[in-house]
């Protein structure tokens, strides 16, 4: 295996040479990049491939063989989606101080999921979030339930991811948007159906180094380009913030030369505090939504299947804790950088000729225009699209086991056999690709904004019956029914606002509904009110099994 | 209440051994400092903030009434143009202020420059915004060709309308001022100096406070310790809560 990846490796480093070509903003085919993507996936199908699934166990859970560092590398891969590597920056390059709510909200959820969450999963031992909650409270319906709501969740999830890949296979390819998302979503599905998850694992590692390596060193190369504190430029961008605040009127001159983008426009920016003062009047945000959105995402984060999935893997309980820790570090390593890329880009783009940039690309645009070698350019976008191929897999893979295992074989056909249960994975796998696919073409918002949503929606659903399902054995059946009730009439209800919006059509307290239970942030009143509604009903109807109760006390929280 | 059997009830907050016990009070301290950290950080953001004028917000009160009455010198006009133009180069400008402001910044540099030149400006401004359409358009061959024609047309209109403006061409307003032009001057309607008036402040406000205004690291604080320091924390409550969690296990022998 490994005398393979080296080989092609060796096989691809003149294709590689041959890359470093020079690349435009967008519009036209770029060779280097396109070559770099290329050989990028090609490794990635050959890998996957080599290490398919073999069985059920190999699909969903990668057989349990995966060390915690390893484990961690791939809760990194899979969480870096094309959300944290291209959305975050483009949120931040419009909307600055607000977009860090985002940072916040996708880092602080971590501390939740490791203190509240990992280990007790890991001790329940089920596979899926539905298993999980179709166990704890003795309920089909509940698995049907938790299982269709995941596949909601990992399909909207799935929406930001599959825009992402469009926008960079258009940047690299220079097809249409449209396209583009075909090609990027073919490839991923080719792959996803023939590794399942013990491919995706191994990959994901890979995947981990190639996104954060070529996330990293532009970074380094921007802050030594342009004059700034370079040896850790996690640090060194402080001072682009603050120059962007006061303004730099006149060229920055470093050794008698003024630094240059691109277009060979002076690094100078009118006093721009709107970037990084709270809730800026002209970004459009308020405090309350800062919090809304931060607080909706940290639920999120422990709510979202395939997240809490990557715990079911783990060798050990006490490794489920440190693949946990070491999952948030790597994690951490690209959200401490990825403001460096939203702030050099607000300094380029502050030329009136430049203009306000696509923000989900300005990655690769602050690259380019900070005058970063095409080859490295090329990186960074293939690398983007690496962190949206692994969300992907472990999206599609969550989706369609929760429909295969936690719906086909649990519900529908308790007989199947592991062959046939696998079979429907893959056929999950394939329509869930494609409806994904043309729900991204409609362009409905932000990569950030959508992935947001599926965040409020496990925030609604999956958190409330994980959080008290493990910390609490008075919930019970009636309680998880009426408290995921909770959650969906909410959930239901802002994506009915939002599509009608799209559509153009105002219902009646549109404006209340926009802003109080918005769609990117509507879990900030709909988890609670799921908990609270659980709590409730739970204290009033028949109690938890006797059964359930021994096993969360012996097995669970074991002392 | 209809629990038959409490024998196997157990919550977060009713444990039922002393690691039980331990457990809960050291999840209770970590969720309480990360809350608090998150927050409470930015509600004292909130508490602290007082909406403060940038400089341009403070020259352009003091001018715009003696432009608007035309009792204004040349000074005063080009103070005027100056603070407009702070905003134009701003990026974050809804689409319908920023014809307000391109009509007033227009309105004031064509009074400055004289009818002559603005004839002339007019012309390069007409032919700047028909070339960066077609520039979005343009393909490989014709790009280059478009592009050095804007920075002629560009170089044109600066060499006119700097010096009467008072703008420095090594400035950055040296290259916003082409784009904050129409090609014909219209007179700034009451209805359009009320509106200038009203995105002036708002565009010029700010949330600040000593949190944002102290620099750490080179940061605004408040950025520094939302970006960062954030972050380490979330880090360091993990590693402390799996160190702590196995100490514990092994002070009360519990088995995974």
């Amino acid at each position: 295996m490994k005398k393979t990846i080296i080989s092609l490796m060796l096989l691809s480093s003149p294709l590689l040479l041959m890359a470093g070509n020079l690349t435009q903003l967008e519009g036209s085919f770029k060779l280097g990049p396109a070559i770099i993507l290329i050989t990028m996936l090609v490794v990635f199908v050959v890998v996957g491939f080599m290490s398919r699934a073999k069985d059920t166990t190999d699909y969903y859970a990668a057989g349990r063989k995966i060390s915690n560092v390893s484990s961690g590398m791939a809760i990194g891969a899979n969480w870096m989606s094309a959300a944290s590597v291209l959305g975050l920056s483009g949120m931040m390059y419009l909307s600055g101080y607000n977009g860090l709510a985002y940072v916040v909200g996708w880092t602080g959820g971590y501390v939740l999921l490791l203190i509240l969450m990992a280990g007790q999963i890991r001790k329940y031992g089920k596979f899926t979030a539905s298993d999980f909650i179709g166990d704890r409270y003795y309920s089909q319906g509940l698995r049907a339930t938790s299982a269709v709501f995941a596949i909601f969740i990992s399909f909207a999830y799935c929406v930001g991811q599959f825009g992402g890949v469009g926008l960079m296979f258009k940047w690299i390819l220079g097809i249409d948007y449209e396209w583009a998302v075909i090609i990027g979503a073919s490839v991923v599905l080719f792959y996803t159906m023939i590794s399942g998850m013990i491919g995706a694992t191994k990959n994901m590692v890979i995947q981990y180094i190639i996104i954060i390596v070529t996330f990293l060193i532009p970074t380094f190369m921007l802050t030594y380009k342009f004059d700034y504190f370079w040896v850790i430029p996690q640090f060194g961008y402080g001072t682009v913030v603050t120059d962007i605040i006061q303004g730099i009127p006149a060229p920055n001159i470093a050794d008698g030369a003024a630094l240059l983008n691109a277009y060979g426009h002076n690094v100078s920016i009118v006093p721009s505090p709107e970037f990084a003062m709270p809730w800026d009047p002209a970004t459009g945000s308020t405090a309350f939504q800062w919090v809304a959105i931060c607080f909706s995402l940290m639920l999120g984060t422990a709510g979202l299947p395939h997240v809490l999935q990557r715990f079911y893997i783990t060798p050990t309980i006490r490794d489920a804790r440190l693949s946990c820790v070491w999952g948030l570090f790597f994690i951490c390593l690209l959200y401490w950088s990825t403001p460096i890329y939203s702030v050099f880009g607000k300094l380029f783009s502050s030329n009136p000729e430049v203009g306000n940039l696509a923000s989900d690309a300005i990655v690769v645009y602050t690259a380019q225009l900070g005058n970063i070698p095409p080859l490295i350019v090329g990186f960074l976008a293939a690398g983007a699209i690496s962190a949206a191929f692994s969300t992907i897999s472990g999206l599609l893979v969550a989706g369609s086991s929760a429909f295969s295992h936690d719906i086909y074989v649990k519900i529908l056909k308790p007989k199947a056999s592991p062959k046939q249960a696998l079979r429907m994975a893959r056929i999950a796998t394939i329509i869930m690709g494609l409806l994904v696919g043309a729900v991204a073409m409609l362009k409905l918002g932000m990569i950030a904004q959508l992935v947001a949503v599926a965040f409020s929606m496990a925030a609604c659903t999956i958190f409330p019956l994980f959080l008290l399902g493990i910390w609490w054995s008075g919930s019970n059946r009636a309680g998880a029914t009426a408290g995921i009730s909770v959650g969906i009439v909410i959930s239901l209800v802002a994506l009915t606002y939002f599509i009608a919006g799209k559509a153009g059509t105002q219902l009646p307290g549109h404006k209340f509904i926009e802003y109080w239970l918005n769609v990117w942030y509507f879990a900030w009143i709909g988890a609670p009110l799921a908990i609270i509604t659980n709590i409730v009903v739970s204290k009033f109807t028949k109690a938890t099994p006797v059964e359930i109760r021994k096993f969360l006390v012996e097995k669970v929280h074991s002392s | 209440m209809h629990e038959t059997n409490n024998s196997y009830s157990f919550s977060l907050f009713k444990p039922l051994s002393q690691y039980g016990r331990s457990n809960r009070n050291l999840i209770i301290i970590l969720i309480s400092v990360w809350f608090v950290a998150i927050f409470g950080f930015q509600l004292l953001l909130l508490i602290l903030q007082e909406p403060t004028p940038e400089k341009a917000l403070l020259t352009y009160q003091a001018v715009s009434g003696k432009v608007k009455s035309g009792t204004s010198e040349l000074g005063d006009k080009q103070q005027f143009i100056n603070t407009l133009m702070m905003v134009s180069g701003k990026s974050l400008i809804k689409p319908d202020d920023r014809i307000i402001l391109h009509k007033a910044i227009s309105w004031a540099v064509y009074d400055i420059i004289g009818e002559e030149q603005e004839a002339k400006v007019a012309g390069y401004v007409a032919q700047l915004n028909e070339t960066r359409a077609r520039l979005a358009t343009a393909g490989d061959t014709e790009y280059a060709g478009l592009q050095a024609q804007l920075t002629e047309l560009k170089a044109n209109i600066n060499l006119l309308a700097n010096e009467p403006t008072g703008v420095d061409p090594m400035n950055l307003k040296a290259s916003i001022l082409p784009y904050s032009l129409n090609s014909e001057k219209q007179i700034l309607s009451d209805q359009d100096w009320k509106q200038l008036d009203r995105m002036m402040s708002f565009y010029l406000t700010h949330n600040q406070s000593v949190l944002t205004n102290t620099t750490f690291l080179g940061f605004p604080f408040h950025y520094f310790y939302t970006s960062e320091f954030l972050l380490f924390l979330f880090v360091g409550i993990c590693l402390f809560y799996s160190y702590r969690i196995t100490q514990l296990q092994k002070k009360y022998s519990v088995q995974e």
